[in-house]
């Protein structure tokens, strides 16, 4: 037993030299984690159609059409030049003012590391709408793209959008933060048109999601859609392959998206704010069919 | 310590002297000292000591000494006043000194200050949700004793989400804990931004609870902490406090990645300590038997009671805690008409009942608490007169942190460690000296460790984009970052790494446990469904097998179900005699090998390696005869882990040569494993179940243990019972490994000093006095089996494995020993 203690006490004092380097094992270390990785998927011409629009900065690509009065008129999508909703009778804005917006993202938690690689916005803008699609084919263009937010948001422009106060603004305010701006963007006049309808068709549809109110106010269904939730795998696989196809369907279900806003948002100037809940009765809720 | 104990502190050494009580404490140690002093193997006393004190610095904030002053407090103790001036000088600073010697003041009075001068934002970090709220209540009295108008809040899973906005943005000071800090404010920083901007003290409290998987995972956590402060451009100076360990610089240092000054001399006053060292009388000296320590702890807790004084008993495991509350219960509770007088606390209680607990001892209306080491932690139970301890906590540090529970200002206080049967127990009581002459152990952590490091990282580059550039801890994560990238978890854009996936990382990592959920036990008696406890996962195969009677304050339930993919365990209320404890094996496969080198006549090697535990049974033991009552079989699914190992073998030249039979060298591997593992747990200063050890083929065929009957059985892969003479090739190993999953960096060391550990297990074993072996050194054989000497076949294993001294070793061809699979 002495023994022991006299050696352990000898033990302390002692160190040995390193047998092997901790960076060359790890190296091996990883390399087996690395056969546990999935096999990389070859790719094909139908998988890598071009991107429409033009680069507004390195990484940061964007996409402009126009819609003429006349054809919004023929199409229905036209609004009085001064808008005063129901649910907001005290405020009057300009047509000129409203930017409709919806973003899509790598995913939906929240937090620092959530991108938003594309930025839609609907804006009136002489005698037409112009919808504007702001693309992000490198994470490192995230600053322009805020920077383009921040512009949209300037001014006495007034947002609309369906959930973008709990969800797409803090997210863009995040942004912005990261990058060191500190814009004033997140501060902007917003009608979140998600408030509204909840609270005259709550309990009356199955659900309140955009593609509910477009289908029950406006009476359209969409077919070729793709589904908003399939929209962060379109973007990695864009990143890690380069395919296009799916980012062009998400860009495609973005413009649907801001139409069925503009619809929604039309539709909704005739609905009361007091409108009376219609009593709901077994059997008779209409489900919903679209993702 | 609470501040009023600080007020009620000063007050005294200024006003009255307290009547001179009689010191009951001293009395009962003269009487244990007359009637048991076969039992005693030292006797340590520290005597009193007076406070000393400093005054209070002149640069304080005018508002904050006025509130001192109303609460009594016109001095400091020397040490909080050495901290005060360390950090006024910018330092970052670990405070070291002894349980309830005025820690919070340390911080408390600089935070404050900065907080009423320059609105300085400070952050507190407390390993537990409870040792933070106690922590608010007292900033609060303080604050409002002056009307400071100081902000703090709690921040952990209970705030309400409409009360967290008004956290990030108006609180002065943010209680939290490491989870939260990982899981919620880390990764959205972008939301604490202003919070972090004005950052000035970082508090973490208890760090030497930060040690091992949990310590790494926390190390991890304060690299990503450091990375955000650089990102808002502040530099926040660090307070760590820490219990007694041998290096508190070192390790929140290790813990900080940044310089500490340490402030480790007390001058807080203390009454005088006893501490006795107590090895239970010999039953059958030949076999190494002794009385049990459960017995004499559950006697010394009697007089302790009779004496009218109070006692925390400390036992090893949850179930231990278990049978001596009963014991106790047995003599003091036995009117359930009475309050109780004894109450068990340990983990897997819920908060609930461990809170009443806890406040019960505080208002003094206990007067005896059995616990596992979650009291060690600075959770706040009032004074007690003495500290028993059910076998020796496995390290100095836990076992003085466990004593230091006992002890008031003006009264002494007794601690006494009561030896169990475990080798390491009579190596310690039979040599006082290597406690009371060593300064405790070291915390170590390896924030390095493979898996957890690149789990961080992950959450690193989800709250921050990496540069080419960026450094994170002292090390090139470039590989990482590459590794990341292949898996589409990050995309590399120029020198940029970017978080691409559409995951939280930081949902999928606990730093508490690293394989994820708890099991829940649900009483069912009377067809109600009830949640009594929760059981973490590694331990649940252990206690919730079908059959298994599960305790909680020492009433038993018996498990009649076990829902293992609902992790849930369905019991019912029972009536027993027994306990239940399980059997379980240990098999391993070595899967990838970083060093060896020839070791007498043999090989050591160091590696990664696969280890499969098993469950096979369990065994029924009556209450107080401890008789073996009988069995019953479990079936249940494995516990796989991959981690780090050293192990050693024998050229199969060697073991044909040496032992007449494989018996014998199989009893010979498990001697050596039992005394390797004792001697390598010393060396490396961790807690023994922080070490695995195994024997067996190497190559999957074959694992050994010592059998319920107490004898070496061999069995296959599957689980059956070998015959031994019916393997092929016999070539037993003996492992020695990391018992985390990826390891936790205690078996490179080991491979490294495996000379001085041979030579240590050899002194071990040889230098007991013991005849044929016994649970001092090669562990514990049963009466009949004299002839087997399992001690002799150990100490020949040990000496082949041991490069002969002077001579030069023949070499041996590392092709000729038969490879473990390398698969």
């Amino acid at each position: 037993m002495l023994d022991l203690r006299a050696r352990l006490g000898q033990l302390r004092g002692q160190t040995a030299p390193a047998v092997v380097t901790p960076d060359a094992e790890w190296s091996e270390r990883l390399a087996r984690l690395r056969l546990l990785a999935r096999e990389r998927q070859g790719h094909t011409p139908q998988d890598t159609p071009a991107l429409p629009g033009v680069e507004l900065a390195p990484g940061l690509r964007l996409h402009e059409v126009r819609v003429s009065a006349l054809r919004l008129k023929l199409a229905g999508l036209d609004l009085p030049d001064a808008l005063r909703p129901p649910w907001d009778p005290e405020s009057t804005v300009a047509i000129d003012q409203l930017r409709l917006f919806d973003t899509e993202t790598s995913g939906l938690c929240g937090g620092a590391g959530l991108k938003v690689f594309l930025l839609g916005v609907l804006r009136w803008q002489g005698d037409g709408w112009l919808l504007r699609q702001y693309l992000m084919t490198s994470p490192a263009a995230e600053e322009a793209l805020v920077r383009a937010w921040v512009d949209e948001c300037a001014g006495d422009a007034h947002l609309v959008s369906y959930n973008g106060k709990r969800f797409d603004v803090p997210a863009m305010r995040t942004l912005e933060t990261l990058h060191g701006l500190a814009s004033r963007a997140h501060e902007a006049a917003h009608w979140d048109l998600l408030y509204p309808v909840r609270r005259a068709f709550r309990g009356v549809w199955s659900d309140c999601r955009l593609v509910t109110a477009e289908r029950m106010l406006v009476g359209r269904e969409r077919h070729d859609d793709l589904p908003g939730s399939e929209a962060p795998r379109a973007w990695r696989e864009f990143l890690a392959r380069g395919h296009t196809r799916d980012l062009l369907r998400v860009m495609q279900h973005n413009r649907y998206d801001l139409e069925a806003l503009l619809r929604v948002f039309k539709a909704m100037l005739q609905v009361p704010a007091s409108a009376p809940r219609v009593p709901v009765r077994k059997g008779r809720i209409p489900k919903s069919k679209a993702a | 310590m609470s501040l009023n104990a600080v007020v009620s502190d000063v007050e005294s050494s200024f006003g009255a002297v307290e009547p001179e009580a009689p010191d009951r404490v001293a009395a009962l140690v003269g009487r244990l000292k007359r009637k048991y002093q076969g039992c005693i193997t030292a006797e340590a006393v520290t005597p009193a000591q007076p406070g000393r004190y400093q005054p209070i610095p002149d640069h304080l904030d005018p508002r904050l000494r006025a509130a001192l002053q109303s609460r009594g407090i016109r001095e400091l103790y020397s040490h909080q006043a050495q901290a005060w001036r360390v950090l006024h000088e910018g330092a970052h600073c670990v405070i070291a000194t002894p349980t309830a010697s005025g820690k919070t003041m340390c911080f408390n009075g600089p935070v404050l200050n900065a907080a009423l001068q320059h609105e300085a934002k400070a952050l507190y970090l407390f390993p537990t949700k409870a040792l933070a709220q106690d922590q608010v209540a007292e900033l609060m009295e303080l604050n409002r004793a002056a009307e400071l108008g100081v902000r703090a809040y709690t921040f952990d899973g209970d705030t309400p989400s409409d009360a967290r906005q008004a956290v990030r943005t108006k609180g002065d000071i943010v209680v939290t804990n490491p989870d939260m800090l990982h899981q919620a404010i880390l990764p959205h920083h972008t939301k604490w931004a202003q919070f972090f901007q004005s950052l000035r003290f970082i508090v973490i409290d208890e760090v030497h609870s930060y040690r091992g998987v949990f310590g790494a995972h926390v190390a991890n956590v304060l690299r990503r902490l450091q990375r955000i402060c650089d990102f808002y451009g502040v530099r926040p100076q660090y307070i760590c406090c820490s219990a007694t360990i041998g290096n508190p610089q070192q390790h929140a240092q290790a813990l900080t990645g940044l310089p500490m000054h340490a402030i480790c001399d007390s001058g807080a006053p203390r009454g005088a300590s006893h501490l006795l060292f107590w090895n239970p009388p010999p039953i059958n000296p030949d076999l190494g038997i002794r009385a049990s320590a459960r017995s004499q702890v559950s006697k010394l807790a009697r007089l302790t009671l009779k004496a009218g004084l109070k006692a925390i008993v400390f036992a090893q495991s949850r179930l231990m805690v278990e049978v001596l509350t009963k014991y106790l219960k047995d003599v003091f509770d036995h009117d359930p008409r009475k309050p109780a007088r004894v109450r068990a606390y340990r983990g897997g209680y819920l908060p609930d009942e461990r809170r009443l607990t806890e406040k019960l001892m505080r208002q003094g209306a206990i007067d005896a608490i059995v616990s596992t080491s979650a009291l060690e932690l600075g959770v706040d139970i009032g004074s007690l007169d003495v500290a028993l301890l059910c076998g020796y906590p496995g390290s100095i540090a836990a076992t003085r942190q466990r004593l230091g529970r006992a002890g008031r200002r003006q009264q002494s206080a007794l601690g006494v460690m009561v030896a169990s049967s475990d080798a390491l127990d009579q190596f310690v009581v039979r040599n006082p000296s290597y406690f009371l002459d060593q300064s405790p152990e070291h915390a170590r952590i390896d924030p390095d460790q493979l898996l957890i490091l690149l789990d961080h990282i992950r959450c690193a580059a989800f709250e921050l984009p990496f540069t080419e550039a960026d450094r994170y801890g002292e090390r090139d994560i470039r590989e990482f970052l590459e590794y990341l990238s292949e898996e589409g978890v990050l995309h590399r854009d120029g020198a940029r790494w970017h978080w691409i996936d559409d995951s939280y990382p930081a949902n999928a990592i606990n730093l508490r446990s690293v394989a994820d959920g708890n099991f829940v036990v649900v009483d069912r008696t009377n067809g109600k469904q009830t949640i009594i406890a929760e059981v973490d996962y590694s331990s649940a195969a252990l206690t919730l097998y079908e059959g298994a009677i599960y305790m909680v304050q020492s009433v038993p339930w018996q498990v009649e179900k076990l829902d293992w993919v609902g992790r849930k365990a369905y019991v019912t209320r029972t009536h027993v005699d027994y306990y239940t404890d399980a059997i379980d094996y240990t098999r391993l496969k070595p899967l990838a090998e970083f060093g060896q080198a020839q070791s007498g006549e043999g090989a050591a090697q160091h590696g990664e390696v696969h280890v499969v535990r098993r469950v096979t049974g369990y065994k029924k033991i009556r209450y107080y005869s401890h008789e073996n009552i009988g069995y019953g079989p479990v079936n249940l699914p494995d516990q796989e882990l991959q981690t780090t190992s050293v192990w050693w073998r024998l050229s199969p030249q060697a073991i044909d040569r040496e032992f007449r039979t494989r018996f014998e060298a199989l009893d010979g591997f498990l001697g050596a494993a039992y005394a390797l593992h004792t001697v390598a747990t010393l060396l490396s200063m961790c807690e023994p179940r922080d070490l695995g050890k195994a024997v067996g083929s190497g190559d999957n065929d074959w694992s050994a243990q010592v059998s319920s009957k107490g004898r070496g059985e061999m069995r296959s892969a599957s689980g059956e019972v070998l015959d031994v003479n019916a393997v092929a090739e016999f070539a037993p190993a003996v492992y020695l490994y990391d018992n985390y999953p990826g390891g936790i960096g205690l078996s490179r060391p080991l491979f490294e000093r495996r000379e001085e550990l041979l030579s240590a297990a050899i002194g071990l074993v040889s230098g007991c006095r013991c005849g044929p072996g016994c649970p001092a050194c090669v562990g514990p054989i049963l009466s009949g089996d004299e002839q087997r000497a399992p001690k002799s076949s150990a100490l020949r294993v040990l000496a082949l494995l041991r490069v002969p001294e002077g001579a030069a070793a023949e070499r041996i061809e590392f092709a000729a020993l038969p490879a473990p699979g390398l698969h």
